[in-house]
């Protein structure tokens, strides 16, 4: 029985929204009573249009937003209990937008190599080379580590920050919408790199996608969001051939597949 | 052609920057005719919508212009002077960007913008203006209509501001719609639903349609002609049939290789992809566009076989597939002609 | 054009990038050489001044400057009402408005950066604090202030940078705490916290990098700020006290003058617009360089 990574019980967020000079405030609701879990090795996808609460819930697996009720627990540990430091070495993601997850001010060494500087690890003399080994692995030319982001393309963004999830070999990667902002050749690069990675390192995923191809490809799990709530969730080839909730059935539905006889 | 809408030959766009000369659009030609869909499909950097752009006669004042033809339903507009061209903008010629919260302006409502486009450009005014907009927003599915004339952009979802945007769009009758991503930003669902009503209003509306777009999948589900942009050129152009089942030049090939299609592929095994990166397009153009993008063990996997060609322009290597008439494939240089092992017929077959 | 375009394009100035950056280098470049003139002067006043600026000689009182026919070259910018060389005390003027200049703009600017950033990066409770400051400062009118503080406790050079460093900090707190919104935002902040950097590392190495761009600006803007308002104030005569040789104070003392012995207040006028001018240009410049934007 392998032992669940990630168990999300009962989580809840709400969010103060201001209506408006006078107006006061109104609760918005965007995590409501989500609870899911993922086991070693596995890939989980949460899917859903805008709105639905993926990011947020991301969020709080990650540790960088508390739940105002529930829990995650991480390796049977909760969340909570964790220093961030020591967190860190677990969990870590990798954000949709490759243009605002590199501090333009740095190098693409000083961005790879920062976990390793905040965990104060050992044998600082081996830092660079661990950084370049990384590049390595995800694709990058070592001449990069010099130089700054604005001079790398948006699939090469990716792959450092692919890197720096990865340099301090965690169990855990939360990928946001990982492929969402790249070109499609691009985006079958990265996803090769990640599946080859999953491999490689025994890492645990979940994606956060609205991508229903790219779920389909990449996740052995896929919960369904819709306004907060999760609303089905099943093996991937269970839910893409008999998807039980509306909204699912919706989702699916509009899936563009590329072939003009198969238009809708 | 009284058929045909829109008739571009030889157009280029070059912008002169620090580093050198940026050929962005590379002598391209494309057409629509009435009532079809147009999708110039590409990845970023490629020149699609500076394609548009240029039609539009909208680009950066620094990007210089060369053109053969340009003609929208007959008439050259190729020499328009600004004031000409902002006549027909809006009117003859609509447009659909990717953002309809920048392009719809914010600080008026959608009757304010709806009845300004009717008064500059078909000189209706008041409550015969006003029926128009709210006729032209219930074809575009948007009911209650007389609610929502009163309402500000950013009282509204995504979805409906771009029904409203093609509202507008349609409100002049016109001759050719340029839509560039209109549905990118939009959620799945609300993506389906746009496209839906593109379709049925092209129909009705009878009018050309460009889509510009890097979605495969929205190309196979609204084009009835594609034109596969790459570094600045047009390397296939054909039906939508033709580009799906007999995709002839490496890029088209790869492209539809790295597409994740629900079922193709067994999970866990890579997906097709390209490999290296677009090249600059700075500078003299002399070296290979597709150099170290081959993928010749990849594409061996690809069920599609080569089809047979034929030259139709050797200077610009610019050949026909061979039993299509109108399927085009045009390469950068003599290396890629050759390394993509096509079967070369003589002119005479 | 889609975001992801690698084609980055300029739609500026039409002779392409190169003329721009030279461009703004010609105003840096000018500013700059203005801008360390006046330090080098400020630095070097004993050496340079050919007089000393607080001698007074009553028979020579208001001499005019070496271009008008009644000039020598004894005193190349003449003498004022007491008969002190105005040259030197141009001079050492400098030292004065440079000093109240940087001093001022230092307190305000670490007053203002502190809050800006705290309430930027931390919103809730903190903004709605610092916001509150910053609006009750801003109804505030300086130079009213400035004074009634001036009148009760006695107008001198420590004071003027005093009250003005803790008046000026307001545009500081508000740019920063825009900057420091927009930053916050940025997914390489969330990144940097899930890898398990504290607070005080985020602001150190994140958020202040990218915040310092706009810093530069106004710390330029508050230096002139800070300069001019000293010269109103002396020129009030709620600022340095004579004999101190501030440009304000020169102004204000030829004003009854100004008629006939028009160089009293057109030269130190002239300076300080010169100087504040200068400040602008090379911040406008400073600023331009560092822009990520820019490296290649």
């Amino acid at each position: 029985m392998v032992a669940q990574m990630i168990n999300v019980s009962g989580v809840l967020k709400d969010f103060k929204i201001s209506k408006g000079l006078f107006r006061g405030k109104e609760l918005l609701r965007a995590v409501d009573n989500v609870s899911l879990s993922v086991e070693q090795g596995e890939v989980l996808a949460i899917v859903g249009e805008s709105g639905c609460g993926k990011t947020t819930l991301a969020r709080i697996i990650l540790g960088l937003l508390n739940p105002d009720q529930g829990t995650v627990e991480i390796d049977g540990r909760p969340i909570l209990g964790f220093k961030r430091r020591e967190l860190a070495r677990l969990i870590q993601p990798i954000f949709q937008d490759p243009y605002s997850s590199l501090n333009p001010r740095k190098t693409i060494g000083s961005i790879i190599n920062l976990p390793m500087r905040v965990q104060h690890d050992q044998d600082p003399g081996s830092w660079k080379k661990r950084t370049l080994d990384v590049m390595d692995l995800v694709g990058l030319p070592a001449r990069m580590y010099q130089q700054y982001p604005n001079q790398l393309s948006g699939g090469q963004r990716q792959r450092v920050a692919i890197a720096r999830a990865l340099i301090n070999k965690p169990k855990v990667v939360v990928c946001d919408e990982p492929t969402s902002a790249l070109d499609v050749s691009v985006q079958s690069q990265i996803l090769n790199l990640l599946n080859d990675l999953r491999k490689e390192l025994n890492l645990t995923y979940i994606l956060i996608s609205h991508n229903l191809a790219v779920v389909e490809h990449m996740a052995s799990k896929v919960a369904v969001m819709y306004y907060g709530k999760k609303v089905e969730e099943a093996d991937t080839d269970s839910l893409f051939s008999s998807p039980n909730h509306d909204y699912t059935k919706k989702l699916l539905g509009s899936i563009l597949v590329p072939d003009p006889r198969l238009r809708r | 052609m009284s058929n045909c809408v829109l008739d571009v030959k030889n157009l280029s766009v070059k912008i002169p920057l620090a580093g050198g000369v940026l050929h962005a659009v590379d002598n391209i030609s494309l057409s629509v005719a009435k009532g079809e869909t147009l999708c110039i499909v590409g990845e970023s950097g490629c020149g699609k919508s500076l394609t548009s752009l240029a039609i539009m006669d909208l680009l950066p004042k620094k990007a210089i212009r060369k053109v053969d033809t340009l003609k929208l339903g007959g008439t050259s507009i190729a020499n328009f002077s600004e004031k000409d061209m902002s006549s027909i903008r809006g009117n003859k010629m609509g447009m659909i960007f990717q953002e309809p919260m920048t392009s719809l302006n914010p600080a008026f409502t959608v009757e304010n913008q709806m009845v300004e486009t009717l008064a500059r450009h078909q000189s209706v005014t008041g409550s015969k203006a006003r029926e128009l907009a709210v006729n032209m927003l219930e074809k575009v599915g948007i009911t209650p209509a007389e609610q929502r004339l009163k309402q500000y952009p950013h009282q509204l979802s995504g979805g409906l501001r771009q029904r409203v945007m093609i509202a507008m769009t349609l409100l002049c009758e016109p001759e050719l719609i340029i839509a560039d991503e209109p549905t990118t930003a939009l959620d799945v669902t609300i993506q389906a639903q746009i496209l839906d009503l593109l379709r049925q209003l092209q129909n009705d509306f009878d009018v050309g349609l460009i889509f510009i777009t890097h979605d495969l999948g929205v190309v196979a589900n609204i084009a009835d002609r594609v034109a596969v942009m790459y570094a600045g050129q047009i390397v296939e152009e054909g039906t939508v049939f033709e580009i799906f089942d007999k995709p002839t030049h490496p890029y088209t090939r790869g492209l539809l290789r790295c597409i994740p299609v629900p079922g193709k592929i067994k999970r866990g095994e890579p997906l097709g992809s390209i490999p290296g990166m677009v090249p600059s397009l700075i500078g003299t153009m002399d070296a290979c566009r597709f150099e170290g993008r081959w993928d010749d063990a990849s594409d061996r996997k690809f069920k599609q076989k080569k089809q047979k060609i034929r030259p139709l322009c050797l200077k610009d290597r610019i050949f026909e597939v061979e039993g299509d008439a109108g399927h085009i494939v045009r390469f950068c240089c003599d290396e890629c002609l050759k390394k993509s092992n096509l079967n070369i017929m003589t002119a005479n077959g | 054009m889609s975001a992801n375009s690698e084609i980055k394009l300029d739609d500026g100035p039409k002779l392409g990038l190169l003329a721009k950056k030279v461009k703004g280098h010609q105003g840096m470049i000018i500013g700059s050489l203005i801008v360390f003139s006046v330090i080098a002067v400020a630095l070097l006043a004993p050496l340079l001044a050919p007089h000393d600026p607080y001698q007074q000689d009553l028979m020579k009182r208001l001499v005019p400057p070496v271009w008008d026919d009644r000039g020598s070259w004894e005193h190349i910018f003449g003498t004022d009402h007491l008969g002190r060389d105005y040259l030197s005390r141009l001079i050492y003027g400098a030292r004065i408005s440079l000093l109240i200049g940087i001093g001022a703009a230092l307190i305000s600017g670490l007053i203002g950066t502190i809050m800006g950033v705290l309430a930027g990066y931390f919103g809730g409770r903190v903004d709605m604090v610092v916001t509150f400051m910053i609006t009750v400062r801003l109804s505030m009118p300086v130079v009213l202030v400035a004074l009634a503080v001036v009148a009760i406790v006695g107008g001198s050079l420590q004071v003027v940078i005093t009250v003005l460093g803790l008046l000026l900090w307001d545009r500081f707190a508000v740019v920063m705490r825009s900057s420091t919104l927009q930053i916050r935002s940025m997914d390489y902040v969330a990144a940097a916290q899930a890898v398990g950097c504290s607070v005080s590392r985020v602001l150190m190495t994140e958020v202040m990098p990218n915040v310092v761009n706009n810093l530069i600006v106004i710390t330029t803007i508050e230096i002139a700020h800070a300069i001019i308002l000293e010269a109103a104030l002396s020129f009030l005569g709620l600022g340095v006290q004579p004999p101190l040789p501030s440009w304000g104070l020169m102004v204000s003392e030829g004003k009854d003058m100004m008629l006939f012995e028009s160089w009293l207040i057109t030269i130190p006028g002239v300076a300080l617009f010169l100087l504040v001018l200068a400040i602008n240009l090379m911040g406008d410049g400073v600023r331009d360089i560092t822009a990520p934007e820019n490296r290649n």
